[in-house]
């Protein structure tokens, strides 16, 4: 479960308004609207999935600071994705989104054992910033 | 009707943004399937309102906003008939 209406409860089927380009091509008999096709994608198709997983990602990133009050309907809505089944715009991420994780270990101890690894990486980061020096006895 | 890009000159590929309304499905692995999207928008309002109140048929090759010409052979049916009028008198 992402997304959760809190109108009618439905997890599954939504609505969101996207843009969509057309290319429009003036023909003497008339304009002929088509997909917008580049070399090797359809910019048209590609561009309505891309922004449609904007807006839900957005919203799960979001979280309750996407939603806003609407003062004509008293509730606290969300202005990018509505329910498909009650048209509601009360849609949220559930609640077990915001729980809090549990780690195995504690941010010291993860660190203290990559301690090793990070003294390496640092000095691998020191010498590929300088030239390499021929040995002397 | 007659579209041109006043800056670069292209005539022949131009583009329209239009408003839809995407139903999709958001599966269990978060994965989204769109089952069904409606146009908001009708492309011959937005084409007969380009200039007047936006712009939104652009330039394909150059992003400009596009110069629609809805009658070409005004200007000379005008010339034409202002022609013919003076040879009257």
């Amino acid at each position: 479960m992402r997304l959760l209406c809190l109108e009618c409860g439905n997890y599954t089927y939504f609505t969101s308004e996207v843009q969509v380009y057309r290319s429009v091509k003036p023909d003497p008999e008339g304009l002929i609207i088509d997909d917008v096709l580049m070399e090797d994608f359809n910019y048209s198709d590609s561009n309505v999935r891309d922004e449609l997983r904007d807006n839900v990602d957005y919203l799960l990133k979001q979280g309750a600071e996407a939603m806003y009050f609407d003062t004509s309907s008293g509730q606290t809505e969300n202005s990018l994705i509505s329910c498909a089944r009650c048209e509601s715009k009360r849609i949220t991420p559930p609640y077990s989104e915001w729980a809090p994780k549990h780690n195995p270990m504690s941010l010291e101890q993860e660190l203290m054992e990559h301690k090793e690894e990070f003294k390496q990486f640092r000095k691998e980061k020191h010498y590929a910033n300088h030239l390499p020096v021929l040995w002397q006895p | 009707m007659q579209i041109t890009c006043p800056s670069c000159g292209n005539h022949k590929d131009f583009l329209i943004s239009l408003w839809v309304r995407a139903t999709f499905k958001i599966n269990e692995d978060g994965t989204l399937s769109i089952l069904h999207t409606k146009q908001l928008e009708s492309i011959e309002e937005k084409l007969t309102d380009q200039g007047k109140t936006s712009f939104a048929l652009t330039c394909q090759e150059c992003s400009a906003d596009a110069k629609i010409t809805f009658n070409e052979y005004e200007k000379i049916n005008k010339n034409s008939n202002e022609l013919s009028a003076l040879e009257g008198l």
